[in-house]
């Protein structure tokens, strides 16, 4: 499909797809690694370069459209038809299911002197900005852990210096603040907040600089109760690591247990800390792999703890399983067959109370695995429609959202001017020990539904497309009172569900109420 | 050198297919590509991921490695680009697609309705000129990440729509619209940083 206005963008086209000589050093790496890899498989045949036949050069063609499944024009006609009948029935929208709401937001109110409000500005080169806010972790019903700073290039190892404040659930009044500190994540504990600093602050950074992307995150460790910091590593990848290459500055989340705090890199090195003290427990490497830990989380490498094991997964996907408090190896597993990896869109590891939820998704579907995180066993496997992304989990349940394309009827495709198609987005909420469905429940996605925002917590998940909406486990809506009518639906930054709790970061400031089912 | 796609390109019954009896295919070795194809696939990359080296870099590495594991590469030495362009335009879409979400799992959302203005464009561009070149990749890369994508995808590569809605799951209008928000962005951000003539 083109369009009357974009004349001056084809321009572009056949511009960009020159060859450009890369490094020597990466590219006399790159063959060494792909020789081992080659001679590893061994079923190259070598042929000579001569064999190559000297032509021109085209740049890629565009990959083919999407296949669509042709229906019989009898099943267009029924699927009408049920369409129609579940509009009838006011099935149609997940807010208008299940019956009158149980109960209604009893407050629902900014908190004061919120340091959400206003945001920081955070300016990047040439005047564009960027920023946000976001919650960081809610160890207890007691005190939430906010932090309030500017993020640039989008990417919170951009992030700017901020300040991490911690409040009473119940009021919002601060507990204690930590300034200046640049936020990537936070972890917690009832005892312990961890915070994992961004390794690139400052006002009006080169983002662009792969010096940049060098520099490394830090740790800081303080007392949940009084802010009082009880270590912190200003930068973790310091001299302990001996390959300062970006896959070695690149780390996982921390990973806490009960005694340590672990942080892996893309290059397998893995270290411990006391959780207390902060005295190194123990460090080494747990791969040869010479590929970087390709298997990760939002592009980080995946570390994960389950009792007294930690997991690392490493760019084979090879799952090493160690002691948490020696760092001894305990075996190996494999995670996922390795051509299979070469058809995935994605993969997405999440640590739900000690397993492995992974979520494959393929081109036009996804596969759901929770595993035993020990030895790599399948407690269920669980084929959705659809592509699958976000997840939100609870002690019993996980809430997932799926994404699918779905063929129009009949009757609105060959009309002309109506939509042959739409995508759609199921949420979805399985029993973590099962894999059973609790409910399910559909809601077209509209243009501006990226930003989508899911939370679950003791049986009520909130979601956040268009509208912020919250339902129970059995699909019976739970009504929101009292957002101000100043915050549009686009101003909504995150969404936390914690024992029975909703709130809410929003651009004018974090908003808290009572969600009782 | 220079070596030809052939007429098909990248159509799907020429990627790759796994070998139906199980046993590794015989490919072509390294040798026969690397000094040819490196720059190529590199050089691809480079401007695609807003002159980023080290991300240039990690994705070739990724995109060939995937290709010497593959057990079913062509074995008529003249498909050998056309599947190393295959395999690179899934990675790139790989990365948009974690970039975006990213973007949006940080609870990033860009009201960008504000910034729809069809009626400037772009002027003539020299772009056999390398600062122009550079220019357009900075521009590109000060956009969000799915405006930086829909641009690229439709624009540099020549993609069909569908491939954008393949892309974000999104339906050919929701595409659309959001292709001509990343027009407008794209001029916006040009014009700021360039005014109206380059």
């Amino acid at each position: 499909m083109t369009t009357n206005h974009d004349h001056d963008f084809h321009q572009l086209r056949g511009s960009f797809d020159r060859p450009v000589q890369p490094r020597t050093t990466f590219a006399d790496a790159l063959r060494r690694d792909l020789r081992e890899t080659e001679t590893l498989h061994g079923h190259a045949v070598s042929e000579p370069a001569t064999h190559v036949v000297p032509q021109r050069v085209a740049p890629p063609r565009p990959l083919p459209a999407p296949r669509r499944r042709e229906h019989p024009v009898w099943m267009n006609i029924a699927a009408a038809l049920f369409v129609f009948v579940l509009i009838g029935a006011g099935w149609w929208n997940l807010a208008d299911r299940g019956g009158d709401p149980s109960s209604e937001l009893t407050r629902f109110a900014a908190m004061p002197e919120s340091n959400a409000s206003p945001m920081a500005e955070g300016t990047i080169a040439d005047g564009t900005s960027v920023s946000m806010s976001r919650f960081g972790a809610i160890p207890s019903n007691e005190v939430i852990v906010t932090a309030s700073h500017s993020l640039l290039f989008t990417m919170p190892m951009y992030a700017e210096s901020g300040t991490l404040t911690a409040r009473r659930a119940a009021t919002g009044d601060a507990l204690w603040t930590i300034p200046d500190l640049a936020v990537w994540d936070i972890t917690a504990t009832d005892a312990v907040v961890v915070i994992r600093t961004a390794p690139q602050t400052g006002a009006t950074p080169d983002v662009r600089s792969t010096e940049a992307m060098s520099l490394s995150p830090g740790l800081v460790v303080a007392d949940i109760g009084s802010g009082e910091v009880l270590w912190s590593i200003p930068a973790l990848a310091d001299s302990a690591y001996s390959a300062p290459t970006d896959d070695a500055f690149m780390t996982s989340a921390p990973v806490v247990t009960d005694e340590i705090l672990a942080v892996a890199n893309g290059i397998g090195n893995v270290r411990a800390w006391d959780l207390r003290t902060g005295q190194l427990r123990w460090s080494i490497n747990v791969t040869t792999s010479s590929e970087t830990s390709s298997i990760a989380r939002f592009g980080q490498p995946f570390l994960a703890a389950s009792g007294n094991s930690l997991i690392f997964i490493d760019g084979d996907g090879i799952a090493h399983v160690l002691h948490a408090a020696d760092g001894t190896a305990q075996g190996t597993w494999t995670l996922i067959d390795a051509a299979d990896l070469t058809d995935l869109a994605w993969l997405t590891l999440n640590d739900i109370q000690g397993h492995l939820f992974i979520q494959m998704a393929f081109p036009n579907r996804s596969v759901l695995k929770l595993l035993d995180p020990l030895t790599g066993t399948s407690i269920w496997e669980r084929d959705v429609g659809g592509m699958s992304s976000l997840a939100s989990w609870d002690d019993d349940n996980v809430a997932i959202v799926t994404t699918e394309w779905a063929e129009a009827p009949l009757i609105s495709r060959i009309l002309p001017g109506l939509p042959d198609g739409s995508t759609t987005a199921h949420l979805l909420v399985l029993e973590i020990a099962s894999g059973a469905q609790i409910h399910g429940a559909v809601q077209t996605i509209s243009e501006s539904s990226y930003g989508l925002l899911l939370s679950i917590d003791e049986g009520i998940v909130c979601y956040a497309f268009a509208t912020l909406s919250c339902t129970d486990n059995y699909g019976n809506s739970v009504m929101i009172d009292g957002l101000p009518e100043s915050e549009t639906p686009y101003s909504i930054w995150s969404i936390t569900v914690v024992d029975g709790m909703l709130f809410v970061g929003t651009e004018q400031g974090v908003y808290a109420g009572d969600l009782q089912p | 050198m220079e070596i030809a796609l052939t007429t098909e390109g990248m159509v799907a019954s020429q990627m790759p297919t796994r070998h139906r009896s199980g046993q590794p295919a015989p490919t072509i070795g390294i040798d026969a590509w690397f000094d040819d194809g490196l720059p190529r696939i590199y050089g691809y990359f480079l401007p695609r991921l807003g002159g980023h080296q080290a991300l240039a870099e990690d994705l070739t590495h990724e995109t060939l490695l995937a290709a010497i594991r593959s057990s079913n590469g062509p074995r008529d030495p003249e498909r050998v680009l056309p599947w190393l362009y295959g395999i690179a335009r899934h990675k790139l879409i790989d990365h948009y697609r974690e970039k975006d979400r990213q973007f949006r799992a940080l609870g990033s959302q860009v009201s960008d309705e504000r910034i729809i203005d069809e009626a400037a464009s772009l002027p003539d561009l020299d772009l056999e000129s390398l600062p122009v070149r550079e220019a357009v990749i900075e521009t590109l890369d000060a956009l969000n990440p799915r405006h930086r994508a829909a641009i690229i995808l439709r624009y540099l590569d020549d993609c069909e729509l569908s491939v954008i809605c393949e892309t974000f799951f999104l339906t050919p209008s929701a595409a659309e619209s959001m292709l001509a928000r990343a027009r407008a962005a794209f001029r916006a951000a040009w014009i700021a940083r360039h005014g109206e003539r380059s």
